[in-house]
C-alpha cells in the first residue's frame, strides 16, 4: 500500500471526529483513492474485531467482595474521623481548660480588685477605726497576760 | 450472603432515582448505601474496562476496588465538573497504569483467566458455545498486550468503551489533538498485530 497524505485523518473520519468540510472533503477523496478506501475498510474490520472480541463480564462474586471491601474501608474511615473527633475534642478540652483556669485567675484578680476598690472607695473611714481598735485590743490584751503572768508569781 | 443482598434491596430503593451526581454528594454526606449504588452502577463497566486495559480477571478486580476505594478518598476533592462516570473511569485509567508499572513479567492474557470469568457470566454451556469469540478475544488480547499503555489506553476507551475524543481528551488529561494522533498510531500497529483477520 503506498501512503497517501490523506492517510492520516480516515481515523478520525472513522470515529466520526473529522469536522463537517473536512468530512466532505476527505469523502470526496476517498471515493478515487483506493489507498484511503482500503485503509477504511481495515479501519471497520478492526473495530468489528475489537467489538466481537467482547471482554468477561464481572461475576455477582466480584461485585459482592466490592461492596465488602467498600464497606470495610468505610467503616475504618468512619473509626479514624471519630478517632479524629475524639482526638480534636480532647485537644479543645485541654485548651479550654488552660483558657479557663486564665481566664478564671484574671477574674479573680478582677473581683479583688473591684473588691478593693469597692472597700476603698464605700468603707475608707469605718475599716480602718475597726483595725486599729482591734490592734489596739490585741495589745491591750497582751499586756493584760503579761501582767497577769506576771502577777501569778 | 442474604444480609448482603437484603441490604443491596434496600440501597436500590432508596437510591434508584438519584442520578450519580446527587449519590455523590450523599455519599459524602456520610450515606454509605449512596455509594455502594455507585458500585453496583458502574463496576461491571469499569471491570471489563479494567480487564481489557489488563489482561485477567484477578488484577482487573483488584484495579476495579482501588478505583472505588480511591474514588471514596477522592469523593470531597471531586466538583462535579466532568460526569461520575469519566471521573470513576479517570482513576481506574490511572490505578491501571499504576498497576501495570508495578506488576514484574509475570503472564498476563491467561486463557484460564478468561475461560473462568466467561464461565462465571455466561454459564459453562454458553461458555463452550463460545469457543470462536473466545479464540479472538486472546488474539485481541495478546496484540493490545504488545501496545505500549499509552497506545492501549486510546485503543481501549474508543473501540471498546466507545468514547468520544473529547471525553478521552478529559480522562487521560490530554490535548484533543493528541488523542487523534496516538489513536493513528495505536491503529497502525494493532493493524499490523491483526492482519490475519484483516482484509
Ligand atoms: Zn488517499
Amino acid at each position: 500500500m503506498t501512503a497517501c497524505e490523506h492517510n492520516r485523518k480516515i481515523s478520525a473520519y472513522h470515529d466520526g471526529e473529522l469536522p463537517g468540510e473536512e468530512c466532505r472533503d476527505l469523502e470526496e477523496h476517498i471515493r478515487e483513492c483506493s489507498t484511503c478506501a482500503q485503509e477504511l475498510e481495515q479501519l471497520r474490520s478492526l473495530s468489528r474485531l475489537l467489538a466481537a472480541a467482547e471482554m468477561p463480564g464481572m461475576s455477582s462474586d466480584v461485585l459482592e467482595r466490592l461492596h465488602s471491601s467498600v464497606s470495610s474501608v468505610r467503616e475504618v474511615f468512619v473509626l479514624r474521623t471519630a478517632e479524629r473527633v475524639m482526638t480534636v475534642a480532647a485537644a479543645l478540652l485541654v485548651v479550654c481548660a488552660v483558657w479557663f483556669w486564665q481566664t478564671a485567675g484574671a477574674l479573680d484578680s478582677g473581683i479583688e480588685r473591684l473588691e478593693d476598690w469597692e472597700i476603698a472607695a464605700v468603707w475608707p473611714q469605718t475599716e480602718a477605726p475597726a483595725e486599729a481598735s482591734a490592734e489596739e485590743m490585741l495589745a491591750q490584751w497582751m499586756v493584760l497576760d503579761l501582767s497577769q503572768e506576771n502577777g501569778s508569781d | 450472603m442474604n444480609r448482603e443482598r437484603s441490604r443491596s434491596l434496600l440501597r436500590k430503593t432508596a437510591h434508584l432515582h438519584a442520578n450519580d451526581l446527587e449519590l455523590v454528594r450523599r455519599a459524602r454526606r456520610g450515606s454509605d448505601a449512596a455509594f455502594h449504588e455507585l458500585v453496583d452502577r458502574h463496576a461491571g463497566r469499569l471491570f471489563g474496562l479494567a480487564f481489557s486495559l489488563i489482561g485477567n480477571a484477578a488484577d482487573a478486580e483488584d484495579v476495579v476496588q482501588e478505583t472505588f476505594l480511591g474514588a471514596l478518598r477522592g469523593l470531597r476533592a471531586f466538583k462535579g465538573r466532568s460526569s461520575v462516570k469519566t471521573w470513576l473511569i479517570r482513576i481506574l485509567v490511572k490505578q491501571a497504569a499504576r498497576h501495570h508499572r508495578s506488576r514484574s513479567t509475570r503472564e498476563t492474557v491467561s486463557l484460564d483467566d478468561i475461560s473462568e470469568a466467561s464461565a462465571s457470566v455466561l454459564g459453562k454451556q454458553q461458555a463452550a458455545a463460545s469457543t470462536r469469540r473466545l479464540d479472538i478475544r486472546m488474539d485481541v488480547l495478546a496484540a493490545l498486550e504488545t501496545l505500549s499503555p499509552e497506545h492501549r489506553q486510546v485503543i481501549v476507551l474508543r473501540e471498546l468503551q466507545g468514547m468520544s475524543y473529547q471525553e478521552m481528551a478529559e480522562v487521560l488529561r490530554i490535548p484533543r489533538g493528541t488523542v487523534e494522533s496516538r489513536l493513528f498510531r495505536a491503529r497502525r500497529e494493532l493493524k499490523e498485530r491483526l492482519k490475519g483477520y484483516l482484509p
